[in-house]
């Protein structure tokens, strides 16, 4: 491969590479920043839910609080009115009529009136004789006005119940007598406190919450593990919202007490753990997102990302030929030169247009072209030098060097015998 | 077959050749036999990794009697640097310069010489025998050329060894070797080889066994061991490769 591919090549790759780990990158913190998006959107339902909660909590006891102090000022009125019909000489029954007469026109729904042993003489209930008791096993809700007989007290306010007798849901206010010691009662039917804590309780703000479908679902888990309020969007497969993974999520919020999500199709599930809320009555609540839009942005996104890596991708590769031509030219220039080196074709100044950059390859082009001349003048001078080569030998002067040596007696005795030794050494070496 | 190897100057690289051909038979599987007969200025045995410590008697002994040719012979296969087939036993002279100046004052036995490398050869059981001498043409010189079968003279190509080279392969014509060859050696880069071989033969009317070049690598080597054998794939040992096949070539001619 080529310097020229090779450049190309390896950037290529570069430019890919980091192309991708950078959308991937940026994918990945798009897809936290609209989760968390969610996440805070889950949150903020889930504290204004409870914030709302806690003051709903508070409507219905304050009301009742109102109406019971209200009713002690009828129960007042009433106790001066029979105080005074009854020194006036009214008789029992013509009081217990005016008693109807005011409940009638009135939100109250039963006074009664009785006398000093307990026994109520006076009422708006005519067909309905009572005896006020003292004792908890016979009047289990009556015996609290007992007191007011005996001057223990002189308000007693009952909070809205079931009544025994008929299951209709009474509120009960009385005070001790004015001009004997006596019970006066009123009873006013509470139905309404029911009804008031539907329309401002939490499931009403549940039920709202989900009306514009904003939100899919929201349940509101108790600290018992009971289910205070759920609402979900009509068509949502509750049961399937209530897998046994999302009930670990909830388990891991709780014990963990931070908001934990979990994305599944299409539903974001986020739980937020509500330990400190409503006196601790609300465990966890836990909101059910749409995850249709993150995962619709997230799709545009990755399309969009993908289109920029793509173009980024083919500019990088554009780019990287060109680099690659512009890096490997002024070094193709180099290498061509070597090898006309090598082949003996080289001629000096082959490399005077890289040579004037001011860069690396323009440094190793003029140290190379350096080199070159020395080479060249070199193998000049070898070629000369061969070509100058000659032996020359003075045969007379080796023919006279030589013959004072041969004309020596030592030499005539050593070339006569010379074979004899070296027959001889033959002839001892066969001998052995 | 006694092979002697020869100078007519110093430098020419001729005991580095001795060692290095002695080396390239001893590894084609020949017992060799290499006698330093530079009695004047000895230093063979350093190519074969011995000091005078090592020594023990030298030739120089041998010439006074003091000992037998064998117990001059020392068998430095082991000393060699690598694994060889053969063996190549080694005749050190001695260098103390005491022992040198007295056998250049007295000379030596001639008869008594060729009888001991006669013994050399037959008791070491020798296939080849080569005698590294003394540059020019003293008496030691001529001696050791007449007993030769085989005479390879060294020679740089410069003037004055093409000169010398001359005298010297009058001389050993005159003495009727047997057979004559020639070495150039160190050749200078940048003159070819082929070129150099045909010049020197016609000039000689002699075979040329190798025209090895100069080099570096080798030069630097120095006298630190046989280079051929330890560098086997360079370029120099396969010429000595080459170089000792063709003297055992003309041993067999």
């Amino acid at each position: 491969m080529t310097l020229h591919a090779r450049i190309a090549w390896l950037v290529s790759a570069l430019v890919t590479v980091a192309v991708l780990i950078s959308a991937a990158i940026l994918m990945w913190t798009s897809r936290q920043a609209l989760l968390q998006e969610a996440l805070d959107e889950a949150e903020i339902i889930a504290r204004l839910l409870a914030r709302s909660a806690a003051f709903a909590a508070e409507v219905p006891g304050e009301v009742e609080g109102a109406i019971g102090d209200q009713m002690v000022v009828e129960a007042t009125a009433i106790a001066h009115l029979v105080a005074i019909a009854e020194k006036a000489g009214m008789p029992p029954d013509a009081i217990s009529s005016h008693l109807g007469e005011v409940v009638n026109h009135s939100v109250l729904d039963e006074v009664w009136v009785t006398d000093a042993k307990g026994h109520a003489y006076l009422r708006t209930n005519r067909n309905t004789d009572f005896t006020f008791s003292p004792d908890p096993a016979v009047q289990p809700q009556a015996h609290v006005f007992y007191p007011l007989l005996t001057g223990d007290k002189q308000v007693v306010i009952q909070d809205a119940r079931v009544r025994e007798v008929d299951n209709h849901i009474f509120k009960y206010a009385a005070v001790a007598g004015i001009d004997q010691p006596r019970i006066v009662q009123v009873g006013y039917r509470a139905e309404f406190f029911n009804s008031l804590k539907e329309q401002v309780g939490l499931k009403r703000f549940v039920g709202d919450l989900i009306a514009d479908q904003s939100v899919l679902a929201i349940h509101v888990l108790g600290a018992g593990g009971s289910t205070l309020a759920f609402s979900a969007v009509p068509g949502l497969d509750v049961a399937s919202e209530f897998d046994s993974e999302r009930r670990d999520v909830i388990k891991t919020a709780i014990a963990s007490g931070q908001t934990v999500s979990r994305i599944s199709g299409n539903v974001l599930q986020v739980v937020v753990p509500m330990a400190e809320r409503l006196g601790g009555t609300i465990s966890a609540i836990t909101v059910f997102l749409p995850a249709q839009h993150v995962n619709e942005t997230l799709l545009r996104d990755l399309r969009f990302t993908l289109l920029i890596a793509v173009v980024v991708v083919l500019i990088g590769l554009l780019a990287s030929v060109v680099l690659a031509r512009y890096v490997s030219r002024s070094v193709e220039q180099v290498s061509a030169a070597a090898q006309a080196v090598e082949e003996g074709r080289y001629q000096p100044g082959g490399l005077d247009r890289v040579s004037v950059h001011n860069d690396e390859v323009g440094r190793l082009a003029r140290v190379f072209e350096g080199m070159a001349r020395q080479v060249a003048a070199r193998e000049q001078r070898l070629k000369s030098l061969l070509v100058e080569h000659r032996i020359v030998i003075d045969e007379a002067e080796a023919a006279r060097e030589a013959a004072v040596i041969t004309s020596t007696d030592h030499f005539r005795r050593l070339r006569g015998e010379a074979d004899k030794l070296r027959q001889r050494m033959r002839e001892r070496q066969r001998g052995a | 077959m006694i092979v002697s190897i020869h100078s007519f100057r110093g430098g020419t690289g001729k005991s580095n050749t001795t060692a290095n051909i002695a080396a390239q038979m001893a590894a084609a599987g020949y017992r060799v036999g290499v006698v330093d007969a530079d009695i004047q200025s000895p230093g063979l045995h350093v190519l074969f990794g011995m000091d005078e410590s090592d020594m023990g008697w030298t030739l120089n002994d041998f010439l006074w009697q003091k000992c037998g040719f064998e117990d001059v012979a020392h068998d430095v296969t082991a000393r060699l640097g690598a694994a060889v087939k053969g063996q190549v036993h080694l005749v050190p002279s001695s260098i103390d310069p005491g022992d040198i100046a007295r056998i250049l004052r007295e000379g030596y036995d001639v008869a008594m010489l060729s009888d001991g490398l006669t013994d050399f050869v037959k008791t070491r059981q020798l296939d080849v025998l080569l005698i590294d001498t003394h540059p020019g043409l003293n008496g030691d010189t001529l001696l050791s050329i007449a007993l030769s079968d085989q005479l390879l003279i060294v020679l740089r190509p410069d003037q004055q060894d093409y000169q010398g080279t001359k005298v010297t392969v009058h001389v050993a014509r005159q003495l009727e070797v047997p057979g004559l060859q020639l070495l150039v050696n160190k050749l200078p880069e940048g003159l070819d080889v082929g070129t150099i071989r045909d010049k020197v033969e016609a000039a000689y009317d002699c075979e040329v066994a190798a025209v090895i070049p100069h080099n570096d690598e080798m030069m630097l080597y120095g006298s630190q061991g046989i280079f051929s054998l330890t560098h086997p794939e360079h370029e120099i040992s396969r010429c000595y490769a080459e170089l000792a096949a063709k003297i055992l070539e003309a041993k067999r001619r």
